[in-house]
């Protein structure tokens, strides 16, 4: 009896089971549907479906329902079950003589009214959810609002597919062979580590020297596919059922596929582009180093730069070439050396960051000595690698003997001896010892302000020397007087001129005293005076003098301070005498005339009676008119006109001038594929043997208008009728005028 | 009233009276034996009047209509309904009458007292209709749209070709396109608000042939408004034969002659390397023997550019055979002017210079380009023809010299342009003046058109000049079309076709030259011809008044009436024996 019970628990359990599986169902169902009406992907909605369900599974969990719930539950729900359900469990033998008759009545009860309990379920719930869910996507579907989810994925591959077109009507009606797939293999050369790639997209970029191979599959046999680039046309071949070929891109430009079923019927694509893109170049970028920069010999003449290299596939070499040159004029020596980087530079890299030390004395440079250097970078390109370089950097050690002496030279003639200073000199070292102020002795402070008093004096007499000014005795004397005058500086200044103060205000008078004697003896009168034009070298000269004597006399206050060991007084001096210098030396440029060329007379009445026995006439023919540009594209314009116009048919002859056209167009389309590519395509048509549109007539007729150049101006023949009235009026004219 | 009284077919009055009388005699015949002498006259009398009513109608006896009904208002395109509601007003009984293109309006206005005609008018074709009527045009107003247009329908390649015209009432913000027949647009302008907007459209013509431009309105947004065809014919440009003379080579001849031999034109040189001794080049051309110049050497050139230099120093029967060439045969001269022809131009021609103190000049069509020239300017004279000139200087001009013309120009070492990189301007200028000076050809038969648009099923009125005793003009069909010689100018013939197709069509000139000229249809180019018909109106409108007869139009009886009286009168005859 009790089993019948038992029966009854595990039916119900069963039930209570399936009633779950339903609920996952219900549930996994409705979103699963909604995916699948919103993308119409079966795939996509499985997926779904699975995940919902497994899911919901795993909260209701419908395999772990167990008797003992189902008996609390039924206890729960019946009353008259009186708690005693769980005795249906509990095998008859084992119980006691009430609890089996107990279970014996629960059995007969639960019998009974089993029928009126319902497992606890959320049914509805699900129904509703799911049925909501899927009115909701075929509302979507329904009413078109899905194509926003849709539309990406799909169109571009149909728009990626080759379309081929019979080209001639006859073959439109029969069942042409449909293409079953379509691959473009890319492989891009060695070098550039780019592994081969494939596409269904038929429009080819790729760097140049890269291998495309074309695999087309058609689901009929079909007798020949070609593949057609600009007027060539390559076979491809039959290769597992599906026909391939393959080409090396050098140049941009077109092709398109054409193939001929068994019947004989011809099929073209349209016309795709290969851009070829060239290798770049390496681009170098070198960062904080001056295009030219200079050393004084003592400096430590290094320099340091980063240097970072980068191309597009892939550096094969980098290094340096320096240049260093020796000496001046004609006696300029070069030596070149190759110098690599500190780091060593990795082959097949894309960037590269490289850092270089150069010092110059290892480059064994001496003062005077110039250094160029640049830098250059290989990459991989195969057969013939990219070369580029940077701009050239300099590098001087400057040179201490001929720097700054510009008056010398503008003049033309080399009086100073090497052992002068010069102004800009004095000015620095002036400058360098009142830095040093703190740092030297007193004695050693006074002696160098002395030291340098005395070459302003040097410098002065150098210059006097110009002006004709007595030299006492020249610069060596002078400098035994150096000597001298480190005991008592001071002495001889004062003795000779009465005060620095006082000495502008005297300084005309001195001038006429000093110009008086000089005017013989001043070494610049030969070069001066010798000028035909005596004015001007006059003035030219006076100007020039006068600068040179008040530079003169500012060096006397120079010297003065110095001498005084006060170098910030003199400083302003110094750098007034080095301005007036610099304009002396701009002035003093000597110019020369220039001198024509006066032929003699030619006598007239001799001219054109030499012997010319053996001059004869001279004949020559030559046909230089150019051809006109794009014959084929004027004459399609033209037809095309007619076409439109009267709607006649397109016959073979015009098939032929389209051909021509197209020829004619496609070698302008290669610099401008975006502008003429539909043209080209649309005469491509044109010139097969289809029907065709007369819109399409239209539109080549605009690419071809827009291909033809601007016609150049030239003259022509004009047509003018002149009649009998005509005549009379200009006879009157030319009377009366 | 009785004066008025007429029969519209009076011709019929002697037959038909002539029968009703053998009818009438008859009558009586068959009835004198009968009964009695009362009812004889009776039915004498019935049979008299059936029988006249029967002459009555077939004679159409008429009298004349009501007074008011002998205006009429002649409605014609573009009229104004306001105009013809006051007219109404003021005439209750005025007849009205809608005018369609071509349309016989003769027999309408014959009889009408005054004739108002309303709108834009009757077509200019249609105009003699109204010789000699007491008719008054109340204009309309003019609707949008181009009104004027002037362009040149034969043009060369190269050409630019210029649309020029006056566009009416046009809505602010709309634009004018010029497109070639591909429908690329090639210039285009923007309205603004003004009552009338004139335009210059132009492009250059690149490819011979036939071709349809066309003019396009679009409003503010691109929709295409109106497309009205432009039609255009582009020729190329014919070689010319061109002899150059140089005393000795410059640099001036030697990029000239490269430039027009590159242009596909045949040029023979001849400088002098010495005395004696020439240098000839032939370029496009063949060699032939330039010894002595005479006019029947240089008949085959249409151009001689000689260096004033080698004028002066022929000899004079060669110069005079020169100057015979241009004036009998139409040879261009251009000369090379060196600082002593303008001094004394003498030779040749009568060309007179004067000196300025400029040796630059820029001229408008180029800016930015300065011309180097000899400070000197040609002498503005009635007779001289400029072709370049900046501020009122003439830098290159010619002067007829009877058929021909002979030109020089100020402009010095122009080659100098090329090296500049002007070439452009280069090859204008001297296109420009080798164009100019040359000799023209000079057609047998030149066709002239006065209306810019033909349309199908009207008139073509067309006129041609030849110096032909006679000409025939066949059309498209092959049929002649009768021309007319103009009394004063016996070489001016004129002529009108209806052409029966659109699109292009041709006249046939017997011995040479087709016309080629477009038709179009009705619907374009509608207010252009609604201004022309306006302004064709306005004009014959201009006349002195013609005061209306005042005949009233005479209006027939209605024939019921006799037929009525006719039932009657046999209905008694009927009738009477059974009494």
């Amino acid at each position: 009896m009790s089993t019948a019970g038992k029966d009854i628990l595990i039916r119900f359990k069963n039930r209570w089971q399936l009633m779950r599986w339903m609920e996952i169902f219900l549930y996994a169902i409705g979103p699963a549907l909604l995916i699948y009406f919103l993308f119409l992907n079966l795939i996509l909605a499985l997926v779904v479906f699975m995940l919902v369900a497994s899911i919901c599974a795993l909260i209701l969990r419908p395999w772990s329902l167990k008797l003992e719930d189902i008996s609390c539950y039924i206890d729960g729900k019946l009353n008259s079950m009186e708690y005693s359900t769980g005795l249906l469990l509990v095998p008859q033998k084992s119980l006691s003589g009430l609890a089996q008759l107990q279970q014996q009545k629960v059995s007969a009860e639960l019998k009974e009214k089993i029928g009126s309990i319902k497992p606890k379920n959320n049914l509805l719930k699900a129904g509703l959810i799911t049925s909501g869910l899927i009115l909701f996507g075929f509302i979507m579907y329904q009413f078109n609002l899905t194509n926003h989810f849709r539309s990406s994925q799909p169109l571009v591959e149909e728009h990626e597919t080759i379309l081929f077109e019979p080209t001639d009507s006859a073959s439109a009606e029969s069942d042409p062979p449909v293409l079953e797939s379509q691959e473009l293999i890319i492989s891009y050369p060695a070098y550039t580590g780019v592994s081969s790639f494939s596409t269904s997209k038929m429009d080819i970029r790729a760097v140049e020297g890269s291998r495309a191979t074309w695999k087309l599959k058609f689901s009929t046999k079909v007798d020949s596919v070609t593949m057609e680039s600009m007027g060539n046309s390559h076979p491809m071949k039959l290769v597992e059922h599906s026909y391939s070929g393959t080409s090396v891109l050098n140049t941009s430009g077109f092709y398109n596929f054409r193939f001929m079923d068994t019947l004989g019927g011809s099929y073209a694509s349209k016309l795709y582009s290969i851009e070829v893109i060239a290798d770049k170049s390496p681009v170098i970028e070198i960062d904080a180093l001056k295009q030219f920069s200079s050393f004084n010999f003592d400096d430590e003449k290094r320099m340091e730069f980063n240097t970072l290299i980068t191309d597009d596939f892939g550096i094969a070499d980098a290094f340096i070439i320096a240049t260093v040159s020796k000496g001046t004029g004609e006696a300029v020596k070069f030596r070149e050396e190759k110098l690599s980087f500190e780091e060593p530079v990795k082959r097949g890299a894309k960037s590269m960051s490289l850092s270089k030390k150069i010092d110059l004395d290892q480059m064994k440079m001496e003062p005077g000595d110039e250094l160029y250097f640049y830098i250059e970078a290989r990459d991989l390109k195969q057969p013939v690698d990219n070369i580029s370089r940077s701009e050239t950097y300099f590098m001087v050690i400057k040179d201490t003997v001929s720097y700054g002496w510009a008056v010398e030279s503008s003049l033309g003639v080399d009086l100073m001896p090497d052992y002068f200073r010069s102004q800009r000199q004095l000015i620095i070292d002036t400058e360098k010892l009142i830095s040093e102020r703190n740092k030297l002795s007193k004695v050693k402070f006074n002696s160098t302000s002395n030291d340098l008093g005395f070459d302003q004096k040097a410098l002065r007499l150098k210059y006097g020397q110009f002006m004709g000014d007595e030299s006492e005795g020249g610069i060596t004397a002078q400098e035994a007087g150096g000597n001298e005058e480190e005991e008592d500086p001071l002495a001889e200044f004062t003795h000779d001129h009465d005060g620095a103060n006082e000495h502008n205000l005297v300084e005309p008078e001195h001038d006429h005293e000093e110009e008086d004697n000089e005017n013989t003896k001043d070494p610049l009168s030969e070069f001066l005076h010798d000028h035909g034009d005596p004015e001007s070298a006059t003035l030219f000269t006076d100007n020039l003098r006068s600068k040179l004597r008040q530079a003169l006399n500012i060096m006397w206050d120079a010297e003065l301070y110095l001498r005084l060991y006060e170098p910030e007084k003199s400083l302003p001096y110094q750098y007034q005498a080095l301005d007036l210098i610099q304009e002396i030396k701009n002035s003093a440029r000597i110019y020369v005339h220039r001198i024509g060329f006066d032929p003699p007379p030619i006598k007239e009445e001799v001219r054109l009676t030499g012997k010319i026995d053996e001059v004869t006439n001279f004949q020559k023919k030559e046909d230089l008119q150019k051809p006109e540009s794009y014959p084929f594209i004027r004459k399609a314009v033209l037809r095309l006109e007619q076409l439109i116009a009267d709607g006649f048919p397109v016959n073979s002859e015009d098939r032929k001038l389209f051909e021509q056209a197209g020829n004619e167009l496609a070698e302008k389309a290669i610099d401008e594929p975006g502008k003429y590519l539909q043209t080209l395509q649309n005469l491509k048509w044109l010139s097969q043997e289809r029907q065709n549109e007369p819109e399409m007539f239209v539109d080549v007729q605009r690419g071809l208008l827009l291909a033809i150049p601007e016609p150049e101006p030239m003259p022509g023949k004009r047509k003018n009728f002149s009649g009998e009235i005509n005549e009379l009026f200009l006879k009157e004219l030319e009377l009366n005028d | 009233m009785i004066d008025n009284f007429t029969f519209l077919n009076e011709y019929l009055i002697l037959p038909i009276s002539f029968g009703a009388a053998i009818l009438l005699i008859a009558f009586i015949w068959k009835e004198w034996s009968q009964s009695g002498k009362h009812r004889l006259y009776f039915k004498v009398l019935l049979a008299f009047l059936a029988i006249s009513s029967l002459i009555l109608i077939a004679l159409k006896p008429a009298i004349p209509g009501d007074k008011d009904s002998n205006k009429l208002v002649l409605l014609t395109h573009g009229f104004e309904k306001f105009q013809l509601d006051s007219l109404k007003k003021a005439h209750k009984k005025i007849k009205q009458l809608e005018y369609e293109p071509g349309q016989l309006i003769s027999k309408e206005i014959r009889t009408a007292e005054n004739i108002f005609i309303l709108g834009h008018g009757i077509r200019e074709y249609d105009l003699w209709q109204l010789d000699d009527t007491p008719a008054l045009f109340l204009r309309g107003n003019l609707s949008e749209g181009v009104v004027k247009l002037n362009y040149e329908q034969e043009n060369f390649v190269g050409d630019s070709l210029v649309l020029k015209g006056l566009y009416a009432n046009p809505k602010s913000g709309n634009q004018l396109v010029m497109q070639d027949p591909a429908g690329t647009g090639l210039d285009s302008l923007v309205f603004n608000t003004e009552e009338k907007r004139s335009f210059r459209l132009s492009a250059e013509l690149k490819v011979e042939g036939k071709y349809l431009f066309s003019l396009v309105e679009k409003d503010s947004f691109g929709e295409i408004l109106t497309s009205d065809p432009v039609p255009v014919k582009v020729a190329k440009k014919e070689p010319l034969q061109i002899l150059v003379i140089n005393s000795f080579p410059t640099f001036e001849t030697r990029y000239l002659k490269n430039f027009l031999a590159e242009a596909g034109h045949r040029i023979t040189v001849r400088s002098q390397i010495t005395t004696g001794r020439y240098k000839y080049e032939y370029f496009n051309t063949n060699r032939s023997s330039l010894g002595i110049l005479t006019e029947d050497s240089l008949e085959p050139f249409d151009l001689l550019i000689i260096d004033a230099a080698a004028l002066r120093s022929l000899p004079g029967n060669q110069r005079s055979a020169i100057e015979n060439s241009a004036r009998e045969n139409g040879l261009g001269v251009f000369i090379q002017a060196d600082d002593a022809f303008f001094k004394s131009p003498g030779i040749l021609a009568d060309l007179d210079f004067e000196r300025i103190t400029a040796t630059e000049v820029s001229i408008e069509q180029w800016p930015g380009i300065k011309f180097p020239i000899h400070p000197y300017t040609l002498k503005d004279d009635f007779r001289i023809q400029s072709i370049h000139s900046a501020n009122n200087l003439i830098s290159t001009g010619y002067k007829r010299n009877g058929f021909g013309r002979i030109g020089t120009t100020v402009f010095t070492n122009t080659y100098q342009l090329v090296l500049d990189g002007h070439t452009r301007a280069y090859k204008q200028i001297w296109s420009q003046v080798v164009e100019n000076i040359s000799r023209k050809e000079n057609p047998a038969v030149a066709w002239e058109k006065n209306q810019m648009i033909a349309y199908k099923h009207e008139p073509y009125d067309f006129r041609l000049r030849t110096v032909l005793d006679s000409v025939e003009v066949k059309n498209k069909e092959g049929n002649t079309i009768p021309l007319m010689q103009e009394v004063d100018f016996p070489t001016l013939w004129k002529g009108t076709t209806w052409p029966k197709q659109s699109g292009w069509n041709t006249l046939q000139a017997d011995t040479s030259g087709v016309f080629e000229y477009y038709v179009t249809n009705k619907t374009h180019w509608k207010a252009l011809t609604a201004f022309n018909t306006f302004e064709a109106n306005r004009r014959y409108f201009i006349r002195t008044e013609i005061v209306g007869q005042g005949l009233r139009p005479l209006e027939p009886i209605n024939p019921l009436w006799f037929f009525g009286l006719f039932l009657i009168c046999m209905g008694g005859l009927w009738l009477e024996p059974k009494l």
